[in-house]
């Protein structure tokens, strides 16, 4: 019997660590979200996305049956959206606390575009499991918007461009075209 | 067989009384702001147009008098998770300090079909939740574009 405990302690130790290591969103995001003009959150746990291939299944559409299959291996998506009234209304330190989250032995920060004209800034941070993908954010900035994009799960760069425009996930949120520089840790381990 | 009712009866109640939707959230309403809400009249004639676009089960409450405010929802964000339960999932939240709108959106699945609980509030019509049954067309256009869909829903 005793025995029957401590698998069940090891099972819920590991289960624990291994959500520990997941993306929540952090508390500062919603003191953001307190001061933004419009506010668009979209979820898709587990279940959702299960509906998600069943009620988007075709296949007689190449691109339908790949967007099925990477929602057959994802466990969430998760999608924040603010845009505010005026430039200057969040800072870099209000974002801290989101990259924050993103340091540590499992992230990597593989892509960093700036584009001067627009203004627009788009990180992207993967996260590797014993050498496998397990998930990607994008961190995308406007001087006016605000867009965090969690895909929780094994995800490859390149499937960003199936699944952009759908599910909330902005259009002009993609893979990056150039073979991306060799992803660093972020963070040491702690 | 007496025995065997007798024992099924608790359960089925129990589940019936678990079971949660709009009127959970109706009452969490109701007992929040001390309004009272109002159906929409004859709205069973709707039923074969709904029928024939796969949707169905419709039911809408209204508190048209009722005006809460993008920046007041944030109780009712909160709390109507905790009311609905884990089989209810949230879906999409929107909301709009300039057009003084919000919409909260949630899903349930029983595995055949696919419930949504709309809760949307605007300026001109006040606070209305709506739950029905939808199609599996119209939740495809759902999933392709969750935020438009919650926004033009009003």
């Amino acid at each position: 019997m005793k025995s029957i405990y401590s698998v069940a302690l090891v099972l819920l130790a590991a289960s624990v660590a291994a959500h520990g290591q997941k993306i929540q969103i952090p508390a500062s995001w919603d003191k953001l979200a307190a001061k933004a003009q419009e506010v668009a959150n979209v979820t898709l746990d587990k279940s959702m996305l299960g509906l998600a291939a069943k009620f988007m299944k075709d296949d007689n559409d190449q691109d339908s049956v790949e967007v099925n299959r990477l929602l057959g291996k994802l466990n969430g998506i998760y999608v924040r959206h603010l845009e505010f009234k005026n430039s200057g209304e969040f800072t870099q330190a209000d974002l801290e606390p989101v990259r924050a989250q993103l340091q540590g032995p499992e992230w990597s920060h593989v892509v960093d575009v700036k584009d001067k004209n627009s203004k627009e800034n788009v990180v992207i941070y993967v996260r590797t499991v014993d050498g496998k993908s397990a998930g990607l954010v994008i961190l995308a900035e406007e001087p006016t918007e605000l867009t965090f994009v969690h895909l929780d799960g094994p995800i490859d760069l390149q499937d960003i461009d199936r699944l952009s425009g759908n599910f909330g996930i902005p259009k002009d949120v993609h893979a990056p075209k150039a073979s991306p520089e060799k992803p660093k840790p972020t963070g040491e381990k702690p | 067989m007496k025995g065997v009712c007798l024992l099924l009866l608790p359960l089925l109640c129990a589940r019936a009384s678990a079971e949660t939707g709009i009127k959970t959230v109706v009452r969490l309403v109701e007992s929040r702001y001390s309004v009272r809400h109002h159906g929409i009249p004859a709205l069973w004639l709707t039923k074969p147009f709904l029928t024939g676009s796969g949707a169905g089960e419709l039911k809408i409450e209204e508190f048209s008098s009722l005006h809460i405010s993008a920046s007041d929802s944030e109780w009712l964000r909160q709390h109507i998770p905790q009311s609905l339960g884990p089989e209810w999932h949230p879906f999409v939240e929107e909301w709009s300090k300039s057009k003084g709108e919000w919409s909260f959106i949630y899903t349930k699945s029983n595995g055949q079909h696919v419930s949504m609980l709309i809760l949307t509030s605007d300026q001109e019509d006040g606070l209305t939740a709506v739950e029905m049954r939808i199609s599996d067309a119209n939740m495809a256009e759902w999933l392709d574009d969750p935020v438009r869909n919650a926004k033009t829903h009003k």
